[in-house]
């Protein structure tokens, strides 16, 4: 059996990993190198910020740090991003706006703690097929729902 | 190589677990149906991003212990990829195939890396686990550069094998039809099924007969409308006849076993439980299973029938997508006349040869019935009732308490050779996948009796044991004395 890897060393792989993102995206830029593709690479990295952190939280929380929790940060992610604007127009989902961040956040604690108390769900013959780990990213998006919903109406 | 693709088969179950939830809220949020903006945009969360979906699935399924730093990786190598090879050229659509590429690419990196000595001074990202990530992202930009320049050239390759399939048919749904049944003891479909349901064919920017039909294409869902009269009907009967043909005297319990199989098919189009009761007990007629399959693909798309599932194709989807399809009425006479067909020849097959289905075996019925051992176990966990095995000579499990997912997990693992022979287990929907150092050592009576219904060896170190859908659960607990 693995040992978990605490929150502190994947904090530590995020920092790692925006900084590679950051030194790329300088490297690419004008006042460096300037080559569009290097600069394309690092910005892949950094607008998708929130994503990583959602990742990164859920990955932290799991018992043994298991993947599934990962999946679920980033569709519970999506949910709640995709979700609330639905619901208004006046919200900015671009890497620039700031409910991206508070959705990262909340899908990737959402994601770590279905993990722990739903990765062992058994359910009825005929579904059994969703249990288990499977059943941690369809509860997360559900729970995420909820949020996109709230959020959609208090957001603006 | 083989145990490589069947990885991304296994690895794929994850994210496609998400996919009947999100497409009922795609579904009924529609404006035809209930008309919820947000109900659909949940679903759409799903649909329009399956390519990263599958990157992190990918990544996860093919990464030792399923880590997660590996999901990580794997959006990261695809954003990287994805948006690399666009800044190269703008006209570049890796779509399900790149991320199912960024995941495969990122599970053999992180295995590979951290097979190695932990490196002390990488202890504050997780030594070689963080190591790996790292080497991943980089590998990613040097594969965003080479799918910049090269993949413009496969892309228009890909379009042309796309409208040589299209352009046969019936022909191509009938050929895709027999591939798709085949392969499923080798795990391989999904190979099949992803390029088919996610990238053949283009329409309004949206790859795949899936993907089509779910976003309005009228074309769309001439590879899926076949599977409706297998799955609803064909297997269903199919059942149905081995409890026909059954011993009178277990013809009810047979009943209480494939009557749920067949239920499970008709309501939800999941239909390993039927088709690993006999494809093993009798190869041929899961060949001519088959041929019926592609035959029913082909019959349809000729007739122009359309019609799609999101997850597989069975009543519930039937039901739910009854507006979206064209002629899709046509599947119920279709599907009866396919159920009388497989009836026939199912029930004349197993009596005219003496196939043993379940309730055929010899004895006198007081023990445990081999070839229906894993469904009848199924039933038993899924009841919460003790597992009656014997234990009588020494082909029988070790005493342990089997009614309990530990104890059984405990039973399976020594019966594999215990800790020491087992490098690594995996679950497929119905599998565990093993990768084993002896294969001697695997005792298939004991398995057997355990309630397994067939045991592939592959190689030498690679094997399938069939279980059931108690997969996922038994390789859970059997980790925990690993």
């Amino acid at each position: 059996m693995q040992t978990k890897l605490g929150l502190g060393k994947v904090v530590g792989l995020m920092a790692v990993v925006f900084a590679i993102g950051a030194i790329l995206y300088w490297l690419g830029g004008p006042s460096a190198a300037n080559v569009t593709f290097i600069q394309a690479v690092g910005y892949a990295i950094l607008s998708n910020y929130a994503i990583i952190l959602a990742v990164g939280i859920s990955i932290g929380m799991a018992k043994e740090n298991q993947g599934a929790a990962a999946l679920a940060a980033f569709l519970g992610f999506e949910v709640i991003v995709q979700g609330a604007n639905s619901l208004t127009s006046s919200i900015d989902i671009g890497d620039k706006g700031s409910i991206v961040l508070v959705a990262g956040l909340i899908a990737g604690v959402l994601a770590g703690y279905m993990y722990n108390r739903y990765h062992k769900t058994k359910l009825p013959a005929v579904l059994a097929f969703f249990g288990g780990r499977r059943f941690v990213p369809i509860i997360t998006a559900g729970a995420c729902l909820l949020i996109a919903f709230v959020l959609g109406h208090i957001w603006h | 190589m083989l145990g490589q693709l069947q990885k991304i088969g296994k690895a794929l179950m994850l994210p496609i677990a998400v996919l009947p939830a999100a497409g009922l809220l795609l579904r009924l949020g529609q404006p035809d149906t209930l008309n919820i903006p947000f109900m659909a945009a949940a679903g759409n969360a799903v649909f329009n991003f399956l390519p990263i979906l599958f990157a992190i699935g990918v990544a996860v399924g093919f990464a030792k212990n399923n880590h997660g730093f590996a999901g990580l990786a794997g959006f990261v190598s695809y954003e990287i990829l994805t948006d690399g090879a666009k800044a190269i050229n703008s006209t570049i659509n890796l779509d399900a195939l790149g991320g199912i590429l960024a995941g495969i690419i990122t599970g053999v990196i992180f295995n590979a890396v951290t097979k190695r000595k932990d490196v002390k001074w990488a202890q504050f990202m997780g030594g070689t686990k963080g190591l790996a990530v790292v080497l991943i992202t980089l590998v990613s930009i040097l594969l965003a550069l080479i799918f910049g320049y090269v993949w413009p050239f496969v892309q228009t390759g890909i379009n042309d094998l796309g409208s040589w399939i299209g352009a046969l048919g019936a022909v191509g749904a009938g050929i895709y039809g027999l591939l798709n049944r085949l392969l499923i003891p080798f795990g391989l479909h999904h190979v099949v099924n992803s390029y088919i349901w996610f990238v053949y064919g283009s329409w309004h920017g949206k790859t795949g007969d899936m993907t089509r039909f779910f976003a309005g294409d009228p074309s769309a869902g001439g590879f899926m409308a076949g599977m409706f009269p297998i799955m609803m009907f064909g297997l269903p009967s199919a059942a149905l006849a081995m409890v026909a043909a059954a011993k009178p005297e277990r013809r009810r319990m047979v009943f209480g076993i494939m009557g749920a199989a067949a239920l499970t098919s008709f309501l939800t189009g999941v239909t390993e439980p039927i088709e690993f009761s006999f494809m093993f007990l009798a190869p041929v007629l899961y060949v001519v299973h088959a041929i019926l399959t592609g035959l029913s693909l082909a019959i349809c798309y000729a007739l122009g029938i359309r019609d799609g599932f999101n997850f597989s194709a069975g009543l519930i989807d039937y039901v739910l997508n009854r507006n979206h399809a064209t002629h899709g009425y046509w599947l119920i006479p279709i599907g009866i006349a396919f159920g009388i067909v497989y009836f026939v020849v199912f029930y004349f097959s197993i009596k005219i040869f003496d196939i043993k289905t379940p309730g055929r075996e010899d004895g006198d019925g007081s023990g445990t019935i081999p070839g229906a051992g894993f469904i009848f176990d199924e039933m038993q966990v899924a009841a919460d009732e003790p597992a009656n095995v014997p234990a009588a000579s020494s082909t029988t499990p070790a005493a342990a308490d089997l009614s309990t997912m530990a104890g059984k997990a405990k039973a399976y693992l020594d019966a594999l050779g215990g800790p020491e022979n087992v490098v690594e287990v995996e679950a497929c929907t119905t599998r565990l996948r093993l990768n084993v150092k002896d294969m001697g050592q695997l005792n298939e009576p004991v398995l057997k009796q355990l309630g397994s219904s067939g045991v592939m060896k592959l190689n030498q170190h690679n094997a399938q044991v069939v279980v059931g859908t108690i997969a996922d659960m038994l390789v859970e607990e059997m980790k925990q004395f690993m």
